[in-house]
């Protein structure tokens, strides 16, 4: 230790190192909750709860540097993560920044009776957008509160969002107003802990949380010692801050360590520890036993070693281009009424649950053996026809293929099934048969209408994805559906989405290693059906879609002589299914260039009527118009937001005057009177005198005022700018000093005049902008001519 | 806290929530350890070198921080709680495990009175501030510090008694004499006594001084009358009024006049004239404590006036600006006590008044006055404080008895 200096102390700056590094160790705090979140809760992204936390962080920081009181900030931090949580996870930033000029000019045509409800058209949008995140809040808090999984992508992120920056927020606020790092951290602290403890993520975050919590146990108490001892002006010795780090920053690393290297403590834990080690001892291939001549116990059989599927494809792997056969695959000669023409059956073979991150498989079959025509019970019953095929297939797969779902085969066949009779595919022994099934005669209005909660095993077995999915085709995801108000709509934006990607057969290997969606979306952004349907599955699963991909055929070409559908092996396909509670899954068709099979405006194509299809043409919802969203009532709010925004500015400015020193209160408003008349037009130059401009503004007659108007209203303005041009000289040139109530009654002059100086300026602007606009218009056609 | 972890912990056993309780109990033990480290093993002690003082001196101190015990005292903040004015011994300092830190404090002595250095209060802190320790330490020493006694200016003190008198006093305990010489006439003076050739030389009526003429008894007679002062602090007509007359009572004592202190403070304070060191002390310890009291200038002297042996100088300092007190001056001088007016000009120290009409009086009477302006004065704290000086003690007689001498350098610590 060495002797202390005796130098005067100073305060410390206002952004000085220490500030910097307090800074740095909140954000990295904030930064491992987010990252630990990310990986342990599904389809979170990392990049956006990071921002999110960080922006928390500024904003409590600020509010703390601020006087606002606790219940001020607390109200405002609310507002604030409400607003940038719910712009950021909807992507309505730029939209919204486009809608304010809008809105203004329309308000200001609305002033003059030349009010255009076309204009607000970027305000139905937004309208439309927060009613859908209201009522996916809704949604998701009604299935919670319910007990029952009602995981929606964008309401999640929502959430954490706002938690993250709540807490952000938090932190900032009690470290840097109160000094109270404790606090401040510990319910991130506590949010880890429990996150992790639920979902046994990977703990490196906390040990990471843990080490810069402990630096800011050392570095915030040891600031506010210094600021108390620079207030009360006790030296201090430059070196403590030295010695205190010296000594604090092994200890943290040495308790990080610890974190490390010690795993959790509990009866149960050495239990389990103690049975893992006995049995991996007895499972281990002993040399010394082999040689003796013993045999271990057999393994007891697990189920799934009785799970076995001979003859079918249990997998379906993306790879380079294929080559399109024109060999027919198959013949299908429909046995129902329903115009061939008109239908656009695709023909199905199997389904695949599985994502891998290179391709599909279905997990553990189960194996069914049904008599002929028996039928294989049905997983919806709501909104379904039956139709028949004869179908002779080309090749001896055995596989049954059929349009939507499989009730019968005109022979003994089998199926192979997924836990809960989800069915993989069927088999028969021969390459000709009448096979049964049902279609769903749905409409769009009817999906997006679709009531009832999803089984817990769809969910469970087709929201999964696996670890390599990057975060960045989850936030796609998110920002394709955050403003879709259905599943249905959420179903679609994908496939819309999709649509825009160009279709190509001749497409490279996808590297080793890498996710094929991530590569698709983001890289090689050309493909055929097999990426398209995975992509949507993938991308709807991440929405929170149950998701899988139907392999087959497309519908072929139907010979109107031999009433038949020839189908060839060029017209193999791979599609996206989508399961909507009441209906079961619905067939999708991502692939460029083909026809939505689930088209907005029509019916579900292939499993629908002509008559429902015309129906629904007609029924079609019109594009959203103002009159006709439910968020009408956000336009007087957004005008009453507006509103109090003006009010806040003006309080906020009166608020800064009132506490200006008598002595600074010319010297604040005379710049404004000069700003004023510079936004006017006025001829300002840099040398010109407060008299000159006194009689510049005297000169001046305001836009759209009559002549009582200038009169009254200008002449007060001339005057109140004649009075603060005064003080400003004598102030300023003359060493005088204005008492209280001088200072009192210019600044009772400016707030006398200050809207009517806001009101020309503005009126000067909107009529300059104007005019430039119509002069414009005139040239070009003047050009034209 | 760690308490709820520690349960979550038994009841849900994870990786999650065992580092939470490492983390949080690890951080909490090293800083109870460290705590009770600081309170079993953190001494301080403090050392003056003076025992009193006056204004201008220099005081020095020594602290000394100890730390027993290996872990350090990462941070140590020193409050003093010294009544000393301006006094500043707060610090924030650390020391080493096992280790010692010392440092030393010197304060220049602005303000008289008596004051206590000390008591001290220590507080330390753990790493990760869960503790704070807090140790006190009552150990206190009062000091006076008396009033400074600067170089005057040139100002004559009027000689009690007439002039060419040449008569004994049988009031003082021992004779002293004036020197030889010329001074201007006064109100009184025989005419006899008038020298002629320097009322030619000079054009102003002058008179002779013997060898012979007693040397009078001085009064300082000090106006603390609250209602006169102006000023605050040590730029006040009070402060500036304390030093004058130390000063002059040490002029005086060391011209062998006996010197006596009549104060109208809160508390009178009456002095009779006596020579010598003693005298000095008591007079430097009156000082140091008068504080400006209600009673006025011209009642007391009134009063009194029966008290003061004849031919005897009084010395007036004040700040008033009131005639009243002059006309009791002028009835002091009917009895052949001798004034000499220090009148303390209140504009120069920030307050109102005139002294024309003092002033004028003074003249009409033939009365010695010398206007003092605030920027008269020497200013102790401009002088560079001294290293050390001697120390006393009153014997039983009334001597003073040297207790330390200049050189001695010693520290003592505060009981």
């Amino acid at each position: 230790m060495s002797a202390p200096e005796r130098a005067t102390p100073e305060p410390p700056p206002r952004w000085d190192r220490g500030s910097l590094l307090t800074l740095c160790l909140l954000g990295l705090s904030v930064i491992c909750v987010v990252w630990s979140l990310a990986g342990a809760v599904r389809g979170l992204d990392l990049i956006l709860l990071g921002e999110m936390a960080l922006v928390g962080v500024g904003c409590g920081w600020l509010m703390a540097r601020s006087r606002l009181p606790w219940s001020i900030a607390l109200g405002l931090a609310v507002v604030l993560a409400l607003g940038t949580v719910f712009l950021r996870v909807t992507g309505l930033v730029a939209q919204l920044l486009a809608l304010l000029p809008l809105l203004g000019t329309s308000l200001w045509n609305a002033q003059y009776g030349r009010f255009d409800p076309n204009a607000l058209t970027p305000l139905n949008t937004l309208a439309q957008s927060v009613v859908t995140l209201g009522a996916r809040l809704t949604v998701w808090a009604g299935g919670v509160a319910a007990g029952s999984s009602a995981y929606d992508p964008v309401v999640t992120a929502f959430v954490w969002g706002v938690a993250v920056w709540l807490l952000g927020a938090w932190a900032a606020w009690l470290v840097r107003r109160n000094a109270r790092p404790f606090t401040a951290l510990s319910p991130l602290l506590v949010l880890m802990g429990a996150v992790l403890a639920y979902t046994g993520k990977d703990v490196t975050g906390m040990v990471l949380l843990m080490g810069a919590a402990l630096a800011l146990w050392v570095l915030v108490p040891h600031r506010a010692r210094e600021s108390r001892w620079a207030r009360q002006d006790i030296p201090a010795a430059q070196i403590l801050g030295t010695d205190l780090a010296l000594v604090a920053v092994p200890v943290i690393l040495g308790l990080m360590l610890l974190l490390l290297i010690t795993p959790a403590f509990s009866p149960r834990a050495v239990t389990r520890w103690m049975q893992s080690f006995t049995e991996t001892r007895a499972n281990a291939p002993n040399p010394l036993t082999d040689s003796l001549g013993l045999a271990p116990a057999p393994r007891p059989p697990s189920v799934f070693d009785t799970v076995r599927a001979p003859g079918l494809p249990r997998s379906h792997l993306l790879g380079a281009s294929i080559e399109l056969l024109d060999k027919v695959a198959l013949v299908v000669q429909p046995q129902d009424n329903v115009d061939p023409l008109a239908a656009n059956y695709y023909w199905l073979g199997s389904t695949y649950d599985y994502y891998t991150g290179r391709g599909w498989l279905t997990t553990a079959l189960g194996m069914q053996d049904y008599d002929a025509n028996q039928a294989v019970p049905a997983s919806v019953n709501a909104a379904y026809r039956t139709v028949r095929q004869r179908v002779t297939a080309a090749s001896e797969t055995g596989l049954v293929y059929r349009a939507g779902e499989l009730v019968s085969v005109d022979r003994a066949f089998q199926t192979a099934e997924r836990a809960d009779g989800d069915l993989f595919a069927a088999t028969v022994d021969s390459n000709q048969y009448t096979v049964e099934s049902r279609v769903p005669t749905i409409t769009p209005d009817a999906l997006r209408t679709a009531q009832g909660t999803v089984p817990e095993w769809v969910l469970k077995r087709y929201l999964a994805l696996p670890e390599s999915v990057p975060p960045r085709v989850l936030a796609l995801a998110r920002d394709l559906t955050a403003t879709a108000p259905t599943p249905y709509d959420r179903a679609r934006a994908i496939e819309d989405y999709l649509h825009t990607i160009p279709y190509s057969l001749d497409l490279p290997e996808p590297p080793v290693g890498r996710d094929v969606v991530d590569y698709f979306l983001f890289d090689l952004r050309y493909g055929y059906c097999d990426y398209y349907a995975t992509a949507m599955a993938v991308l709807a699963r991440a929405a929170g879609l149950p998701a899988r991909i139907a392999v087959g055929y497309t519908t072929g070409t139907y010979s109107p002589s031999s009433r038949q559908y020839i189908v060839t092996e060029a017209q193999a396909h791979s599609w996206t299914q989508i399961y909507f509670p009441e209906y079961g899954w619905v067939d999708f068709e991502p692939t460029t260039g083909r026809a939505s099979l689930a088209a907005e405006g029509g019916s579900v194509t292939p499993f629908a009527t002509p008559e429902a299809f015309d129906s629904a043409t007609t029924a079609a919802p019109l594009p959203p118009s103002l009159a006709s969203v439910n968020g009408w009532w956000l336009l007087p709010l957004l005008v009453l937001g507006l509103a109090a925004a003006v009010a806040a500015v003006v309080f906020a400015d009166g608020w800064r005057l009132a506490r200006t020193p008598a002595s600074q209160v010319a010297g604040l408003l005379y710049p404004r009177v000069l700003r004023a008349a510079e936004r006017l037009g006025l001829p300002v130059t840099p040398s010109i005198t407060p008299d000159q401009l006194v009689a510049l503004l005297r000169s001046y007659a305001p836009i759209g005022d009559d002549a009582s108007n200038v009169n009254v209203g200008w002449a007060r303005v001339v005057d109140a700018s004649e009075l603060i041009a005064d003080a400003y000289v004598r102030t300023t040139y003359g060493g005088m000093e204005l008492d209280a109530a001088q200072a009192a009654a210019l600044v009772r002059a400016w707030r006398g005049v200050r809207l009517k100086v806001w009101e020309a300026v503005i009126r000067h602007n909107v009529d300059d902008n104007l005019s430039r606009f119509l002069s414009g218009l005139t040239e070009r056609a003047q050009l034209r001519r | 806290m760690l308490v709820l972890f520690v349960a979550v912990e038994l009841l849900w056993p994870q990786r999650a929530w065992m580092m939470l309780v490492i983390g949080l109990g690890g951080a909490w033990l090293l800083d109870f350890l460290w705590a009770r480290s600081l309170a079993r093993g953190l001494r301080l002690q403090r050392e003056l070198r003076y025992g009193w003082v006056q204004v201008g001196d220099a005081l020095e101190e020594r602290f000394t921080l100890i730390k027993e015990g290996g872990l350090p005292a990462l941070w140590v903040e020193l409050r003093d709680f010294s009544t000393l004015p301006d006094y500043q011994a707060n610090l924030a300092t650390g020391v080493d495990g096992w280790g010692e830190n010392t440092w030393s404090a010197r304060h220049l002595c602005t303000r008289r009175g008596v004051f206590t250095v000390g008591p001290t209060t220590l507080r330390s802190g753990t790493p990760f501030a869960i503790y704070t320790v807090e140790i006190e330490y009552a150990a206190r020493q009062a000091l006076m510090i008396m009033p400074s006694e600067v170089p005057l200016p040139n100002i004559q003190v009027a000689t009690g008694g007439r002039a060419y008198e040449g008569k004994r006093r049988a009031s003082t305990l021992e004779r002293t004499v004036s020197a030889s010489g010329v001074r201007d006439y006064v109100v009184g003076d025989p005419y006899k006594a008038l020298y002629w050739r320097a009322v030619a030389h000079t054009g102003e009526l002058m008179v002779r001084t013997f060898e012979s003429t007693p040397a009078g008894d001085w009064w300082v007679w000090l106006d603390l009358d609250a209602r006169e002062q102006a000023g605050t602090g040590a730029n006040s007509t009070v402060e500036h009024a304390v030093m004058l007359a130390a000063s002059l009572a040490g002029r005086g004592l060391a011209t062998s006049h006996a010197v006596g202190l009549v104060a109208n403070a809160r508390e009178l304070v009456w002095l009779t004239p006596q020579t010598g060191e003693t005298q000095r002390l008591r007079i430097l310890q009156a000082l140091t404590l008068v504080e400006p009291g209600e009673r006025a200038l011209g009642e007391l002297l009134l009063s009194t006036r029966q008290s003061l042996s004849r031919n005897s100088s009084i010395i007036l300092i004040t700040a008033a600006m009131g005639g009243e007190w002059l006309r009791a001056v002028l009835a002091c001088m009917a009895g052949g006590i001798m004034p000499t007016l220090l009148v303390l000009d209140r504009a120069s120290y920030g307050g109102s008044g005139d002294l024309a009409a003092v002033i004028a009086l003074a003249q009409e009477w033939g009365i010695p006055h010398y206007v003092i302006t605030r920027d008269m004065l020497d200013k102790p704290e401009a002088r560079p404080g001294r290293a050390g000086q001697w120390e006393w003690r009153m014997g039983a007689t009334g001597r003073a008895v040297a207790r330390r001498a200049p050189s001695d350098q010693s520290w003592r610590t505060l009981a």
